[in-house]
C-alpha cells in the first residue's frame, strides 16, 4: 500500500490524549479515555471495538455529535487545525467538508420527505459557492460515482423507493459531495446484507484510492476490517489497547482482548471442529472502572498486578499495546491455543473456480 | 447512566451486552429531582385530600348562613369564617371544603368508568382488532361525535334528581373513548413486541395475554392520562356551573360559587377569587403530577 | 449427528391431550409452504413453496440475506399467523389444520428464542414469573414450577436466587437472552426455533450463548432450527442447512457438504462474500453485482437468475425444482457445481426428507 510515499509532515489526523467524559446521574462516565492516534493522507485506520469499547464515542467527538452531556478534552488536529474548543462558526465549516462520516443506518441519516437530489445539494451549497445548478450535476455525477444505475431518476426519488444497498450509496455519496480529506465509516455495513456490505466496502475502498482520502473504518466485525485496513486499533473500555499495523496485528497480537475476541468470533476459514471461545463475563462499567487493567477480570492471563496497576503502552516498531502478559512472553500458563488461526490462512477453498491464494488486493 | 442508556440513543447496534447487572438494581434512569414544584402539588392536593374527609368537622353549614347572617365578609376577617361569607351569609371556608367533595365525586368516578370501560374495550379491541375493533372503534365514535354539553343537558333535564352524580355519569360516559383509544393504541404498540408473540407461541389464552402482558405495560400511560383527565372533569364540572347549568344551590361547587358571586365582583372580589384560586391550584396540583408520571412512563419505555 | 431424544418427565394432565409422536425419526415435515402477503404493489410471496424435513435431534439452520423469508418461514411453521398454503406436520399432526385449543396444546412443544433478548421478556414482570410463563398456561402444579423454575436457571448459568425477583431491564442483552432461552427450555419442548438469537448481542457474548444452546442440545436432544443471516455462526451449530433467496431453499443439505462444496452459484457467491478476520485472505471470486430483486416481482423461472454468473436462457423460463445431487445434498439450479446438469424431466419440488 504505497500511497503514503510523500507522507506529509503533518499528519491528516492528530488526536492527542483525547477524552470523552459523560456527566450521568450516575457519575462520570468515561466514554473515551486517553486515546492518542495518527492518521495519514490516504491511509486507512480500523477501529474495532464492541459495545461500550468507546469507538461511537470517539469517531463521533471527532465529528462534533458528541451528546450534551459530553465533555471533551485534549486536542484533536485536522491537518494542522486544532478541533477541540473551536468556536461553532469555524467548527461548521469543517464538519461534513472536510470531514464526513457515513452512519450505520441509512433510513436515519436520510430525510425521507427530502429528495435525494437536494439532501446532496444541500451540502454542497452550505460549503462552497456552487450554484444550483451547478450543484445537481454534480450530484448526479456522485450518484454515478457510487455506483447507482440511473443516476438521474434515482435523484429525484425518495429515500424509501431505495433498496438499502442503495441508500446506504447515497449517504457514502453525501458524505462526498464536498471533497473531503477524512472520511469515517461508523459500522457502515453492519445493517446490510453480507453481499451487499462486499459491495460498499470495495466502493468505499476505491474511492479513497482515487482521492487519496483518510479513512477511518469503524467496526465490531475483525473481518470487515481485516482486508480494507493499513492500521487496527482495537479498543476496550474507552481506551486503545492495541494499535498495529493490520498485518501485524493479526500475525503478531500482544494484547490478550485482541487475543481472545479473534478466538471468539466464528470463522469459515477454520475446521468446523474450531469452536469459537466465548470470552467470560461482560464488559465493565466505565462509572465504577477501577485502576489496573480493564480487561482483567475476563482475562486468562491476568493475575494482581493485573487488577492494581494499569498497564503501560509500550511500543515495538510501530505496534503498540498496553498490557502486562502480552501474547508471546511466556510469563502465564495457557493451555495451546486451540481456536486461533494459523498465522498465513489461505481461503478456504469451494468447488468453484480455483481459489487461489493471491488475495485480491483491496485497495485501503 | 449505564452504558446502552447512553450508545442505545445514539443508534448503536449492539444491545445490552455493556449493561452492567449488579450495577442497575433500582437504577432509576432519567429521575429528575423532584422540583419545588411537585412538593407544592402534592402538599395542595393532600389538604384538599383534607378537606373532603374532615368536611364535616367544620363548624359552619354549608347551606345555612352563619350567625347572624352577615354576608359578604371578606376573607381573612375573622373565625371561623377564614375565608369569609358568600352573598348569604354561609361560610365560604365550609363551601369550599364541601365542594372539594363535588370535585372529586365529579372527577374520580368518570375516570374509574372510563379506565374501567374505556380500558378494557380498548385491551380487546387490540388483541383482536378485526370485527372487534371495527365495531368498537364505531362505539367509541359515536361517543366522541355527541356534543358534550348537549349530553349533560339532557341528562341533567331527564333526571329527576340533578346532581352531582348526574353529572358525573355524563362524564362517564363522555370520558370512555379516550380511555379507549388510548388504551388500544398502547397495546397495540405493545402488541407487536416479541414477548406478546412467545406468549401465544406457548399456548396462552386471549385473556391471559391481555391481563398480563398488555395491560400492566399500558397501566403506566393510563394512569398518567388519568391525572390529566381528572383535572379537565373538574374545570367541565366548574364551567357548567358557572354557566348555572350544573348542580343546583345549596349544593356547593366551586364553580357554582363563582357564579353566584360573579354579579358582585365588583363590591366583593374575594367572593370570587376564592373559589377561582381553589380551582385552578387544584386543575394546576393535578397537572403538574400527571406529567411528571408522564415523564416517569415515557422514559421507561424508551430505555425498552 | 442423530441424538437421543431425552425421556421427558411424565406431562401434567392436562397436558397429556395430544397424541403420541410419530413412530419414525421424523418430527416436522414442511410441504409446499407458502406464505402471501397483500401490499400495495400487488401479492408478495414471501415464502413462495418451500418444503424440508427434520429428523429428532437434529438442527437446521435457515440462512440467507434480507427479504429471503427465512423469519417468515419459521413464524409460518408456528402459526404466526399461519400460512396461506401447505403444511406443516409436527410429529403426526398438520398444524394448519388445527386450531384454538387444540392448537395451544401443540404449541407448548414447540418453543421460540427471538433476536432481541430485551423485547422479548416483558419489561413489566419478574424474571421468575416470566421464565414459568410456559409452565403455568401448562397446567404444571404449583408447588413443582419453583423448583423447575430454578433448575432450569441454573442450566442456563444464572443464580436463581440473586435473579429471580428482579427485572428485565436490570440484565445484559446476553443474560436477556439466557432468560429467554430458559423460558423456552422450561417446558421441555420437541422443537427449538432460533431467530437470529445472537445477531444483537457482541461478539465475546454471541459464543456464550451458542455454547448454552449447545449444551441445551446435547443434554435434552432438542431438535432446532436456527435462523440466522450469519453463516458462521449457522455453520457450527448446524447439522443441516438450508440457503434461502427470495422465498425459496435454492440448497440444503448437510452442513459440511454445503459449506465446503456448495452446489449452487448463490451459495458460493454468499460464503465468498464473508470477510475472514484474515488480512492475507482475499475473496476467491468476484463480488456478487446487483440487489436483491423486489419480492413482489420475482424474475421469472429461476429467481436468482438475475445475478447469477452461470445464467442461461433456460434459467428465465424453467423453475428450477429442488434435486438430489450428492447424498442427502439437494439443489435448486439447473447447472449446478456439484453434479450434473439438470434434465428436463425434473419434476417440481420432490421432498425427500434431508438425511
Amino acid at each position: 500500500m504505497e500511497r503514503n510515499k510523500d507522507a506529509p509532515d503533518v499528519p491528516l489526523l492528530d488526536v492527542r490524549d483525547l477524552n470523552v467524559h459523560l456527566h450521568t446521574p450516575r457519575g462520570v462516565l468515561k466514554a473515551v479515555d486517553g486515546v492518542s492516534f495518527r492518521i495519514g493522507a490516504g491511509r486507512t485506520l480500523g477501529l474495532v471495538g464492541e459495545s461500550g469499547s468507546g469507538k461511537s464515542m470517539l469517531v463521533r467527538a471527532l465529528m462534533g455529535i458528541s451528546p450534551p452531556i459530553a465533555e471533551i478534552a485534549g486536542s484533536v488536529r485536522l491537518g494542522g487545525t486544532e478541533l477541540v474548543g473551536l468556536p461553532r462558526g469555524q467548527a461548521r465549516a469543517i464538519w461534513g467538508n472536510r470531514i464526513a462520516m457515513v452512519f450505520q443506518d441509512p433510513m436515519t441519516s436520510l430525510n425521507p420527505v427530502v429528495r435525494i437530489e437536494r439532501q446532496l445539494t444541500e451540502s454542497m451549497r452550505e460549503h462552497t459557492a456552487i450554484s444550483r445548478a451547478d450543484a445537481k450535476i454534480r450530484a448526479v455525477d456522485l450518484l454515478e460515482r457510487v455506483g447507482i444505475p440511473e443516476p438521474r431518476k434515482r435523484a429525484r426519488q425518495y429515500p424509501h423507493q431505495l433498496s438499502g444497498g442503495m441508500r446506504q450509496r447515497v449517504t457514502i455519496a453525501m458524505a462526498l459531495a464536498c471533497d473531503p480529506d477524512l472520511l469515517i465509516a461508523d459500522e457502515a455495513t453492519t445493517a446490510l446484507d453480507v453481499t451487499v456490505q462486499r459491495q460498499i466496502l470495495d466502493l468505499l475502498g476505491e474511492i479513497q484510492a482515487d482521492r487519496g482520502m483518510g479513512m477511518i473504518l469503524v467496526s465490531h466485525d475483525l473481518g470487515v476490517v481485516a482486508g480494507r485496513t493499513d492500521e487496527i486499533a482495537v479498543m476496550y473500555a474507552g481506551r486503545i489497547v492495541e494499535h498495529a499495523p493490520t498485518d501485524d496485528l493479526f500475525a503478531h497480537r500482544r494484547h490478550r482482548y485482541t487475543e481472545a475476541l479473534l478466538a471468539a468470533v466464528p470463522r469459515l476459514d477454520v475446521p468446523r471442529s474450531h469452536r469459537p471461545r466465548p470470552i467470560p463475563g461482560t464488559p465493565p462499567d466505565l462509572v465504577t472502572l477501577g485502576g489496573g487493567c480493564a480487561f482483567a477480570p475476563r482475562c486468562t492471563a491476568a493475575d494482581t498486578r493485573c487488577t492494581a496497576e494499569h498497564p503501560a503502552t509500550a511500543s515495538e516498531e510501530g505496534h503498540r499495546y498496553a498490557c502486562h502478559h502480552p501474547v508471546g512472553d511466556e510469563t502465564a500458563d495457557r493451555e495451546p491455543d486451540a481456536a486461533g488461526p494459523p498465522d498465513t490462512a489461505a481461503p478456504h477453498d469451494s468447488a468453484g473456480p480455483a481459489a487461489t491464494s493471491t488475495a485480491e488486493e483491496v485497495p485501503a | 447512566m449505564s452504558l446502552v442508556g447512553t450508545e442505545g440513543r445514539l443508534g448503536h447496534t449492539e444491545a445490552g451486552a455493556g449493561r452492567p447487572p449488579e450495577a442497575a438494581a433500582g437504577n432509576r434512569r432519567g429521575k429528575k429531582p423532584a422540583g419545588p414544584l411537585w412538593w407544592f402539588a402534592c402538599t395542595w392536593l393532600g389538604i384538599i385530600a383534607l378537606m373532603v374527609v374532615f368536611a364535616d368537622l367544620l363548624p359552619a353549614d354549608y347551606d345555612r348562613p352563619v350567625g347572624d347572617g352577615e354576608s359578604h365578609l371578606p376573607p381573612f376577617q375573622a373565625w371561623p369564617e377564614i375565608l369569609g361569607t358568600d352573598f348569604v351569609g354561609r361560610s365560604t371556608l365550609t363551601r369550599i371544603a364541601a365542594g372539594a367533595r363535588t370535585s372529586v365525586i365529579v372527577s374520580v368516578v368518570p375516570v374509574v368508568c372510563g379506565i374501567a370501560v374505556g380500558g378494557l374495550l380498548g385491551l380487546c379491541a387490540a388483541y383482536f382488532r378485526g370485527a372487534v375493533e371495527t365495531v368498537t372503534d364505531i362505539v367509541a365514535d359515536a361517543l366522541l361525535a355527541f356534543p358534550p354539553l348537549l349530553l349533560l343537558l339532557m341528562l341533567a333535564t331527564v333526571s329527576r334528581h340533578p346532581g352531582v352524580w348526574t353529572i358525573a355519569a355524563g362524564l362517564a360516559v363522555l370520558s370512555v373513548p379516550g380511555f379507549y383509544r388510548l388504551t388500544k393504541a398502547n397495546a397495540i404498540a405493545q402488541s407487536k413486541r416479541e414477548y406478546v408473540v412467545v406468549a401465544r407461541a406457548m399456548g396462552a389464552r386471549p385473556g391471559r395475554i391481555m391481563f398480563k402482558e398488555l395491560l400492566p405495560n399500558t397501566v403506566g400511560t393510563l394512569l398518567s392520562y388519568a391525572v390529566v383527565v381528572m383535572a379537565l372533569m373538574i374545570v367541565a364540572e366548574g364551567s357548567l356551573s358557572f354557566l348555572g347549568v350544573g348542580i343546583p344551590d345549596p349544593e356547593p361547587s366551586w364553580g357554582g360559587m363563582v357564579f353566584k358571586e360573579k354579579d358582585h365582583l365588583e363590591d366583593h372580589p374575594g367572593q370570587v377569587f376564592v373559589p377561582c384560586g381553589v380551582l385552578f391550584l387544584t386543575v394546576f396540583s393535578l397537572n403538574v403530577i400527571g406529567d411528571r408520571l408522564r415523564a416517569r412512563f415515557d422514559v421507561r419505555e424508551s430505555h425498552l | 449427528m442423530t441424538a437421543e431424544p431425552a425421556a421427558t418427565p411424565a406431562p401434567a394432565a392436562s397436558e397429556a391431550a395430544a397424541p403420541m409422536p410419530a413412530p419414525d425419526n421424523v418430527l416436522l415435515t414442511v410441504t409446499d409452504l407458502v406464505q402471501r402477503f397483500r401490499v400495495p404493489g400487488g401479492v408478495l410471496d414471501a415464502v413462495a413453496g418451500v418444503g424440508f424435513s427434520l429428523e429428532r435431534g437434529r438442527t437446521l439452520g435457515l440462512v440467507g440475506e434480507s427479504g429471503c423469508g427465512k423469519s417468515t418461514l419459521a413464524r409460518a411453521i408456528l402459526q404466526l399467523p399461519g400460512p396461506t398454503s401447505g403444511s406443516v406436520v409436527f410429529a403426526g399432526q398438520d398444524l394448519t389444520t388445527l386450531s384454538g385449543k387444540r392448537l395451544r396444546a401443540v404449541r407448548r412443544r414447540i418453543q421460540m428464542v427471538f433476536q432481541d433478548p430485551v423485547s422479548a421478556l416483558n419489561p413489566r414482570r419478574r424474571i421468575k414469573d416470566i421464565v414459568a410463563e410456559g409452565l403455568v398456561i401448562a397446567g404444571v402444579p404449583q408447588a413443582e414450577i419453583g423448583p423447575r423454575v430454578a433448575a432450569v436457571l441454573r442450566k442456563v448459568g444464572l443464580d436463581p436466587e440473586s435473579v429471580s425477583d428482579r427485572r428485565p431491564h436490570e440484565f445484559s442483552g446476553g443474560q436477556c437472552q439466557r432468560i429467554a432461552i430458559a423460558r423456552a427450555m422450561v417446558v421441555d419442548p420437541d422443537l427449538l426455533i432460533c431467530d437470529e438469537p445472537v445477531a444483537s448481542l457482541d461478539v465475546s457474548v454471541q459464543a456464550q450463548v451458542l455454547d448454552l444452546l449447545d449444551e441445551m442440545k446435547a443434554s435434552t436432544g432438542v431438535s432446532m432450527i436456527f435462523v440466522a443471516h450469519d453463516l458462521a455462526v449457522v455453520r457450527n451449530i448446524s447439522d443441516d442447512v438450508a440457503v434461502m433467496y427470495l422465498g425459496l431453499i435454492c440448497e440444503i443439505g448437510d452442513t459440511d457438504a454445503v459449506y465446503d462444496t456448495p452446489a449452487h452459484p448463490y451459495t458460493r457467491a454468499l460464503l465468498d462474500a464473508v470477510p475472514a478476520p484474515n488480512p492475507q485472505a482475499g475473496h476467491a471470486g468476484p463480488a456478487l453485482a446487483g440487489e436483491i430483486p423486489s419480492p413482489v416481482n420475482p424474475p421469472s423461472g429461476c429467481r436468482f437468475r438475475t445475478r447469477c454468473p452461470l445464467a442461461s436462457p433456460r434459467c428465465a423460463s424453467e423453475v428450477p425444482a429442488l434435486r438430489e445431487v450428492a447424498r442427502g445434498h439437494r439443489v435448486a439450479c439447473h447447472f449446478p457445481l456439484v453434479g450434473g446438469v439438470g434434465g428436463a424431466e425434473d419434476a417440481v419440488s420432490g421432498e425427500a426428507p434431508v438425511s
